[in-house]
């Protein structure tokens, strides 16, 4: 009985021990593995980040390369350090002589070690719109040995970006905005370059409004430059201009975030193709008012070609000024 | 013994019955009750932020909800887009149902009329909501 026992035993240990021992990517004496490491959707001109762990158990390792399915732009490259953490600071030690990137490739040359992680930042090139990426790593040691590992593809958003836009709402202050620009003008600059037709919003501050006999709040607001009835006192729109009416719809910050415009990585949440795509504006209003820090709006241009969504970053009383970031999409 | 026998037989078959007493439900499979509560309590309005574009909640203790004449009197704030808002209210019971349903992207530049139906669908009370933006 006994016997039979420990022969049991033994045959459990042996069957744990070699489930356990299962090496994932280990080829001639080298392992290597990826952590992909963005969470955020992506966008052309952000980047696409991986960790790439590698480990070789029959001599130093050689070197690091990835080939990417479609060449990064400028700012693709390995990192020639290796982080880790002490005491909650981001430490560094250098483990790469040199790193390059040539067309598709990047590659980094390794100082003597047997393990070590390094991080890949691709610049998302303006060809990857709408695409998918993928990626294939490799490592060789100094013995000769070589292994590799392919990621899954990646789909690149449509969309494009803008942060950290300051709109001044004086009258010569940057105030008129247009999406399609993704840039804010100043009336002298939309007289000199003709454009009103461009401009699908203005910015806007006072404390309140008077449409007729009483003063009711109103803030920091963008409104389109057809909806007249919502500038503050003493606001005019040049007769000669286009007057556009942009299709608004008001969100709040307790609703609605966004974790790259707002700069924050710890906030997860994102406006993404689909949300564009998907938003109504059945219905909508062509002006939000009333806005505050962490407010948004989607909005849709007159002649529907763009889709945006424009975070309220900061607003400042004093100054007369307000913070804003977009994300836009182009419908056709 | 027989007697106890028959007694717990008895007290079971009450109880079976008592608790098998089935409320009927209507054509949308919500039950029919015996409440007759049919009232309006607040009423309220939300914008695309999805906060309220009303200057005060109208409620029965503020006297912008009539519920004699059946009529809710809302102000909304400037700038409220009133063609596009979702109307919600609290109701005097749970069971009690509101035709047709809030919560939907209503218009509300002309006063909208909801019914508002007891928990035994035999008392129906019409309301007239009318709401204005302030200008």
């Amino acid at each position: 009985m006994k016997k039979i026992l420990s022969l049991i035993i033994g045959l459990f240990l042996s069957a744990t021990f070699f489930v356990s021992c299962k090496k994932e990517a280990k080829q001639n004496g080298l392992s290597n593995q990826f952590i992909y490491r963005t969470t955020e959707p992506l966008i052309v001109g952000q980047s696409i980040d991986f960790a790439y762990g590698m480990g070789s158990t029959n001599g130093p390792l050689n070197t690091a390369q990835v080939i990417a399915s479609i060449p990064g732009a400028t700012g693709t490259l390995f990192e020639t350090v290796t982080h880790r953490t002490v005491n909650a600071a981001d430490m560094t030690t250098v483990v790469a002589t040199s790193s390059t990137t040539s067309g598709a490739t990047s590659k980094a040359t390794l100082i003597d070690t047997n393990a070590t992680t390094l991080r890949y930042s691709y610049i998302i090139p303006e060809e990857a719109r709408g695409q998918e990426v993928s990626f294939n790593f490799s490592v060789t040691n100094k013995a000769g040995d070589e292994a590799s590992t392919t990621t899954p593809g990646y789909k690149v958003s449509k969309m494009d970006m803008a942060r950290n836009i300051t709109l001044e709402g004086t009258a010569s202050g940057a105030r008129y905005f247009s999406i399609a620009d993704m840039k804010a003008y100043t009336q002298a600059e939309v007289d000199a370059g003709n454009i009103s037709s461009k401009i699908d919003f203005i910015y806007a501050y006072a404390p309140t409004i008077t449409p007729t006999t009483t003063a009711y709040t109103y803030g920091h607001s963008l409104v389109s430059p057809a909806a007249s009835g919502y500038f503050p006192a003493g606001f005019t729109i040049p007769s000669g201009w286009t007057k556009n009416s942009t299709l608004m719809e008001k969100k709040i910050g307790n609703t609605l975030y966004d974790g790259q415009l707002k700069g924050d990585p710890n906030i997860s949440i994102y406006v993404d193709d689909l949300d564009l795509q998907k938003q109504s504006f059945d219905g909508s209003a062509n002006y939000a008012i009333t806005l505050a820090n962490d407010g948004s709006v989607f909005m849709k241009t007159a002649d529907g070609k763009y889709t945006a969504f424009i975070y309220v970053n900061k607003v400042t009383n004093a100054s007369n000024t307000a913070v804003i970031s977009l994300k836009r999409l182009q419908n056709f | 013994m027989k007697k106890y026998i028959l007694l717990i037989f008895l007290a079971a078959g009450i109880t079976m019955t008592i608790s098998c007493r089935k409320y009927p439900v209507d054509e949308k499979g919500l039950l029919i009750t015996d409440n007759t509560t049919c009232y309006m309590s607040s009423f309220n309005l939300l914008g695309s932020d999805n906060q309220t574009v009303l200057v005060t909640i109208p409620t029965f203790a503020n006297g912008l909800i009539d519920t004699v004449k059946g009529t809710v009197t809302a102000t909304a704030k400037f700038g409220t887009n009133i063609t596009k808002v979702k109307p919600y209210c609290s109701l005097g019971a749970n069971d009690m149902l509101v035709d047709p349903f809030m919560g939907q992207w209503t218009d509300f530049t002309q006063p909208k009329t909801f019914t508002l139906i007891s928990g035994t669908r035999k008392i129906k009370k019409v309301y007239t909501i009318t709401v204005t933006v302030q200008q």
